[in-house]
């Protein structure tokens, strides 16, 4: 399509929407003892300020940053 | 005993069962096949792997907090009927007033347009309107506005609405859905986490944000403080409350913008159920104590 066209299209919700920002993944495992994550050496995960996502649109992060539209819902998006 | 219905991979979650310490269970929905349980009409016990149990005579109160079934293979049948159970002993506690935060159906319930009528008789809120046919849009025309999505859905190629600056109403395809606002210009968002008879006010600048939506330029590697505390006034902390009071929360997150440069405050939108500990990442202002010890009384 010609550029000068493209000022004529109409725009949907389709065309403004984005992929949300996303944190790098991290490796943890959850503990079931301590109810907690961990990472490899047995830090537990809360207690750094690391990040980590899932799926790449996940709807928070590890340290509850609303990282996606309907990070604040409890819409489950899986 | 709390019972926390949650995921494994919740971070906040985390925060909150390393600070609560002994007394509170946790069950992840998307590691249901982990754990024992027996729900009757009766009675209920819940076993995790690790060999710790609640069961109905040993809760005291519950609290949903984003029980998503992330990293599961399994049929959506199967998820549903995980879910159902899970929804079914929240109402155990609910009936019998032992529930802590907001329902877990609470936006199915008051939505987000009727929200800002509510928001109105408080605050400041922007032009708002949700059109089917871009129907009754001739009072937004010549204004600047943004568009955002009402649900907060992912759509099939797993991209999101955020609000949105649109050039005009006349570009618009008609044949979507659009919930319009008119654009706020302002130099602050504010954002309002209230837990009990405490609010906790933060202000981020928007100075230097690309677009209009502070989620899409977050910085997950804390380099730098984005959001600071805010000097409630006065007369708007009494608001807050009597919003929330109106909406029938003690939890939740509201946002604002202010207008312009002044302190004034113009509601966009409270969330039932919105993320609080990126506030306070480094623990400098007692959110997670607050909250765990909100989850206590």
């Amino acid at each position: 399509m010609k550029k000068e066209n493209l000022k004529d299209l109409l725009i949907t919700p389709f065309l403004l929407s984005m992929f949300p920002v996303s944190v790098s993944n991290i490796d943890v495992d959850y503990d079931h003892e301590k109810q907690l994550n961990v990472l490899g050496d047995g830090t537990e995960m809360s207690s750094t300020l690391n990040s980590t996502t899932w799926n790449g649109t996940q709807t928070f992060d590890f340290n509850g940053n609303p990282n996606d539209s309907d990070n604040d819902s409890d819409a489950d998006p899986f | 005993m709390l019972l926390l219905i949650t995921g494994s991979a919740d971070g906040t979650a985390d925060r909150i069962v390393s600070r609560y310490g002994d007394g509170i269970f946790r069950f992840n929905y998307n590691l249901w096949k982990e754990y024992k349980v027996s729900y009757t009409p009766t009675s209920w016990s819940i076993e995790n792997p690790a060999g710790l149990k609640i069961t109905s005579e040993t809760a005291t109160n519950v609290f949903w907090w984003k029980a998503f079934a992330y990293m599961t293979q399994d049929d959506r049948m199967i998820k549903e009927e995980v879910k159902y159970f899970l929804r079914d002993i929240y109402g155990w506690f609910q009936v019998r007033g032992l529930s802590k935060g907001n329902s877990i159906n609470y936006h199915n319930t008051y939505g987000k347009i009727n929200i800002l009528g509510i928001a109105n008789k408080y605050f400041k809120i922007p032009s708002s309107l949700f059109s089917i046919g871009l129907e009754d849009t001739s009072h937004l025309n010549k204004k600047r506005l943004i568009t955002k999505s009402l649900s907060s859905e992912i759509s099939s190629d797993n991209k999101v609405l955020m609000a949105t600056k649109i050039p005009s109403i006349e570009r618009l395809d008609k044949n979507f859905p659009w919930f319009l606002q008119t654009e706020v210009i302002s130099d602050w968002d504010i954002t309002i986490f209230i837990c009990g008879k405490k609010n906790f006010a933060f202000k981020r600048s928007r100075n230097d944000l690309k677009g209009i939506d502070w989620r899409a330029e977050q910085d997950f590697e804390y380099t730098k403080q984005e959001w600071f505390p805010f000097d409630l006034s006065s007369d708007d902390e009494v608001n807050i409350f009597s919003l929330a009071a109106d909406l029938d929360i003690e939890f939740g997150r509201f946002d604002f913008m202010t207008e312009g440069s002044s302190n004034e405050l113009v509601f966009l939108e409270m969330n039932a159920t919105g993320q609080w500990v990126f506030l306070d990442i480094k623990e400098k202002y007692g959110i997670l104590d607050h909250v765990v010890n909100w989850l206590k009384n």
